[in-house]
């Protein structure tokens, strides 16, 4: 009955939508992706609904307010319909094979085995904010919640492919997961890094986040933790990886996953850039998240502002907060340093004397020296937003 | 002395007549998703053709989750479905189902 009801009031709400644009935080129109409502399993019912085969869930913006976003909290993102949706620990392996000396086939008790490295690393969709891209591109349209921060447990990949002996000759290293297409067709999902990425010290195999098994839907039992670099690459319920003297020319690295080579993986629409490279490292992003985009702030008392800023492996040395549109900027406070792959919480305080419309901007800089752009780029994947973001509010 | 003495015999008796359920396996781990129903689309020629081509790989709600799109920009998600993922529809069908999308989220080109 419970669940009659349940489904009669989504199915309300999907007809709402069909018939009037949703807009997102900031007020740009978005897309008709209803409430996710439905018990995704070890996931919040906050979550929203962009698709539900494969499952496509987004965080909303007000739990960025968490350092160490909840794993209820973390975005779900799949590409093929067919996922694992059981997982039997006596019979699964992670093997790691190809132009190696050692093969090796690993019981998840026996990478448990292994000695663990934690770290704090930002997970973030190579499309997120894709749906504030003007002209707008297709794709998953998220708003700014693929995007979480948690601590990371696991092996070092460095650590296996030392087990293996990689050959002499390597150049890169296939990883695959347990999710497959639903029909012969499709190109299995296959990511790879170069052997030198894949031997950095800080790239995981990792069994923890914060502390806890992952869930069923962001990778379980091991998922790749490549940090700095955006999530196409941490590849979920990993149990594949293969060491090739080549480059790896699948399809989701030779296809899908391309930016434009130039600075910034700004093209036109009507000028699309002829060289194309894989998504790689995240560029320097902040968020507010505090006040809200729309949110009333009492005049004459002061407003704790406060949000987010990372990048891809540096670390945020600078974050600067204007509350005139970008016209004057202030140093805000951060908070201390969870790592240099890390969320850093920025925090200033603001007491308007004016009552009206006010728009907050921010924007960050990383210890590399990387500042946000004031202007968005643009590319047809939708990829790698990192210009100021602006909330409107209003003083009253 | 005698009653405290029955009473763990009695609870013994009891727990061997009944066959105990096999507790679950904890290196078995299963999640069982919400049986969400997909959306309808909204109705124009060539939906049905969309169903068919689309939605054994995923949701139609693909296509609500869309921002309108200019013609081209649909044409090239349906021939990116057709040559790359290879999507099990006939070419033939690829200008219906651009001409659906674009009723329903098309954008001027």
């Amino acid at each position: 009955m419970q669940n009659r009801v349940r489904r009669r009031d989504f199915l309300a709400g999907v007809g709402v939508a069909a018939l009037t644009s949703r807009c997102n935080d900031r007020g740009v129109p978005t897309s008709d992706a209803g409430p996710a409502t439905g018990a995704w399993p070890e996931k919040s019912p906050a979550l929203v609904l962009h698709a539900e085969r494969p499952p496509n869930l987004e965080m909303p913006l007000q739990y960025l307010g968490h350092d160490l976003t909840p794993n209820e909290l973390m975005f779900v993102r799949w590409h093929l319909a067919g996922i694992p949706l059981k997982v039997d620990l006596h019979t699964f392996r992670l093997t790691v094979a190809g132009h190696v000396q050692r093969p090796l086939s690993l019981s998840l008790d026996e990478v448990q085995k292994l000695e663990p490295v934690s770290l704090v690393a930002v997970n973030q969709c190579s499309g997120n904010s894709r749906a504030l891209f003007s002209p707008r591109v297709p794709g998953v349209q998220w708003g700014g919640g693929a995007l979480a921060n948690a601590k990371w447990t696991g092996v070092r990949l460095r650590t296996l492919l030392e087990r293996v002996g990689v050959r002499p000759g390597a150049r890169s290293v296939t990883l695959r997961g347990l999710d497959k297409p639903p029909i012969e067709g499709p190109p299995p999902f296959v990511k790879s890094l170069d052997v030198e990425r894949a031997l950095d010290p800080d790239v995981l195999v990792a069994w923890a986040m914060n502390d806890r098994p992952l869930p069923m839907l962001n990778g379980f039992p091991l998922r790749l933790i490549v940090p700095g670099w955006y999530s196409t690459y941490w590849v979920k319920a990993l149990t594949e990886m293969t060491v090739l003297d080549a480059p790896f020319d699948g399809f989701w690295m030779a296809k899908a996953y391309r930016v434009p080579r130039a600075e910034g993986a700004d093209e036109a629409p009507d000028r699309l850039a002829a060289e194309t490279v894989p998504i790689s490292r995240m560029n320097v992003r902040s968020l507010v998240v505090q006040p809200e985009a729309g949110a009333r702030v009492a005049r004459g008392a002061p407003y704790p502002m406060q949000g987010i800023a990372f990048d891809g492996g540096s670390g945020i040395a600078r974050v600067e907060v204007s509350v005139d549109g970008g016209v004057s900027w202030r140093d805000a406070q951060l908070d201390p340093d969870l790592g240099k792959y890390s969320f850093r919480r920025w925090r200033l305080a603001w007491t308007p004397t004016e009552p009206g419309p006010k728009t907050i901007a921010v924007r960050a800089t990383s210890v590399a020296g990387e500042v946000q752009r004031p202007t968005p780029q643009w590319n047809r994947g939708g990829y790698m937003r990192n210009a100021y973001e602006r909330t409107p509010v209003v003083v009253s | 002395m005698r009653l405290p003495l029955a009473l763990p015999l009695l609870l013994a008796a009891g727990c061997g007549r009944a066959s105990p359920p096999s507790p679950p396996d904890p290196r078995v781990h299963t999640i069982v998703l919400p049986d969400l129903a997909p959306p309808e689309l909204p109705d124009a020629p060539g939906r049905a053709m969309l169903y068919a081509a689309c939605s054994t790989c995923h949701t139609p709600r693909y296509v609500l989750d869309q921002p309108p799109l200019p013609a081209h920009v649909w044409a090239a998600e349906v021939d990116k479905m057709h040559d790359v993922y290879h999507a099990p529809f006939p070419e033939e069908m690829s200008a219906p189902i651009v001409a659906y999308l674009v009723a329903v989220r098309g954008a001027g080109d």
